[in-house]
């Protein structure tokens, strides 16, 4: 398998040009904005929060293929879930992409690991992990931010 | 043509491979390819002819000065200078420019007075600029551009008033190719008594340079894109205009004398080439403008255009490129930018990378311009005179094998752009 074929697997081309989640989500409370100040590529994350779950994921932004595809992926995988489980995802996906070792994602994220041919082309790995950089990124902030419980 | 294939031999890294294949090298706009014998001449003044020059009491020094200073002799007759003291050693054009930024506009200019630049300038011929609008209040404005993106000459009249004091164009679009009419803007300079600065990076390097029939005030310009070593630019000034400024840099070199509590400027060029300079660079690249003057700069303009009409109409033909810049190729040189519709610059690069084709993809260092077209940046293949129709040939199969990976034939694509 050539080079060109580790990084540009089918499945990355197929998400980066059927973007589902690609656009504006006017009833968001998050929105995050990430760039990559060498190539230009930049993913603004709106996310709608309730009850510290994701109910809606959207993007807006541009960027090569590789980082399209991973933040397409990324919000698809997202929604539903609780802050929780995303960080864990965060963690896991990063841990696949910087790893030296060959680290699987568990179903249903197998997907995500059509991203894993970047390990080949270090330039191309900030394409890969921006949107999730981005995303802890709003996590924090919306933790920072998040009124404290209050009891009784 | 040039012989091209023979002049690729002088050329050592244009015989290795990258990825695995033959370099096929189309990124000379950002940094040319340098010929053995300037490599020999920088490491040969290491080996046997190295020492500080200007200063030292022997042989080995004033020998040194005396390389240093026939370089500068062969800048001034590469591009018509008057005189050798016209010519001012920088790191770079970048260099060149800030100099007149900051030691011509930021003593000269008011508040109030305007400098036109254009939307299609290289940022280094933009960011000086706002530096110096930002200290003194001075007003940038811009030429406006005809759709094919040529400067709209007859529109300057627009845009020109009494308060212009400088006009600073590139002599060629890095991003796109375009050839500017230097005289037309000369003219105009006239007009307003405005100060004509040529940011000439892409140039010196492919077009012939006079400055006298130009009449410019400054031509800045780069070694590394003209066969030369990297950390040498040039600095050309009318000597009336360098007299009057201001020094830019502190140091040795640049003083006549220092006591307790002042100094007086050395007199032209020193005055502006504070410190050790890059000697063995400067050295070397009088090599390489022997060796463009043995090729001849008309014919490797003309050997550039040639590249263009072949390379145009075979990149036409494929579906799903667009090309960007003028069609009319005495308006052009040897720069083609353009996009594979639906598919990232940066994924062109990487994949033609991956074929052993070097090519830039990104915003050229030319955001307005890009923000104007409306895109991120383009992917841009540049030709020298080393370059030939089988590079133009392994481009074309590169973005065939582009089209192939992202599967353009076969789907409808849509663009994620803004």
């Amino acid at each position: 398998m050539s080079l060109n074929e580790d990084l540009y697997k089918e499945i990355i081309i197929e998400y980066s040009q059927n973007p589902k989640h690609y656009g504006e989500l006017p009833e968001a409370n998050i929105h995050e904005e990430g760039v990559n100040r060498s190539c230009g590529d930049e993913v603004q994350l709106h996310l709608l929060v309730k009850d510290d779950k994701i109910i809606q994921a959207k993007y807006t932004g541009q960027g090569c293929s590789i980082c399209m595809a991973s933040t397409e992926m990324m919000s698809s995988f997202i929604e539903n879930q609780s802050l929780e489980q995303v960080k864990s995802l965060i963690d896991l996906f990063k841990n696949m992409i910087m790893s030296k070792e060959d680290i699987s994602m568990p179903n249903p994220y197998e997907d995500l690991e059509a991203l894993k041919g970047v390990k080949k082309f270090p330039i191309r790995v900030k394409c890969a992990t921006l949107s999730w950089n981005t995303l802890e990124q709003a996590i924090k902030e919306y933790t920072r931010n998040k009124p404290s419980p209050t009891t009784g | 043509m040039l012989d091209y294939k023979k002049i690729k031999l002088d050329f050592p890294i244009l015989q290795t491979q990258m990825n695995g294949k033959p370099l096929v090298f189309l990124d000379s706009a950002a940094s040319s390819q340098k010929p053995q014998k300037v490599i020999d001449a920088s490491s040969d003044f290491y080996r046997c002819r190295n020492a500080n020059i200007h200063r030292g009491a022997y042989r080995l020094s004033y020998e040194a000065t005396d390389l240093y200073e026939l370089t500068r002799t062969k800048v001034k007759e590469f591009i018509n200078a008057r005189e050798p003291e016209e010519v001012i050693f920088t790191r770079n054009t970048t260099e060149s420019i800030n100099l007149i930024a900051y030691s011509y506009a930021i003593k000269f200019l008011k508040e109030g007075d305007e400098i036109l630049v254009s939307e299609m300038e290289h940022h280094s011929n933009l960011v000086p600029w706002m530096i110096v609008a930002q200290k003194k209040g001075v007003k940038i404005k811009h030429i406006p551009l005809t759709e094919d993106y040529q400067y709209d000459y007859e529109k300057i009249p627009d845009v020109l008033t009494e308060r212009t004091k400088i006009i600073s164009v590139a002599h060629m679009s890095n991003a796109i190719g375009t050839i500017h009419d230097l005289k037309k803007i000369s003219y105009y300079a006239k007009q307003v008594n405005a100060i004509f600065v040529v940011d000439g990076a892409q140039g010196a390097c492919h077009l012939p340079v006079d400055v006298q029939e130009i009449d410019c005030d400054f031509y800045a310009m780069s070694a590394h894109k003209m066969l030369g070593p990297t950390g040498v630019g040039v600095l050309y000034g009318k000597r009336e205009l360098l007299e009057m400024m201001d020094p830019f840099m502190g140091g040795g070199d640049m003083i006549l004398t220092v006591w307790k509590d002042g100094y007086k400027p050395a007199p032209l060029p020193n005055k502006f080439e504070a410190g050790t300079s890059n000697i063995a660079g400067v050295v070397a690249y009088a090599v390489a403008l022997d060796y463009l003057k043995s090729i001849g700069i008309e014919n490797i303009h003309q050997h550039e255009v040639e590249i263009l009409q072949y390379a145009i109409p075979k990149l036409k033909e494929i579906p799903f490129v667009r090309l960007f810049g003028t069609e009319d190729f005495s308006k052009r040189g040897g720069v083609i930018s353009f996009l594979v519709e639906g598919v990232h610059p940066h994924d062109i690069g990487t994949i033609l990378d991956q074929e052993g084709i070097a090519i830039r993809a990104g915003h050229h260092c030319c955001e307005p311009l890009m923000k104007k077209i409306g895109i991120p940046g383009t992917a841009r293949a540049s030709f020298y005179l080393y370059n030939g129709i089988e590079d133009v040939d392994a481009l074309i199969k590169g973005i065939e094998k582009v089209i192939e990976i992202f599967k353009l034939k076969e789907k409808r694509y849509i663009t994620v752009q803004k």
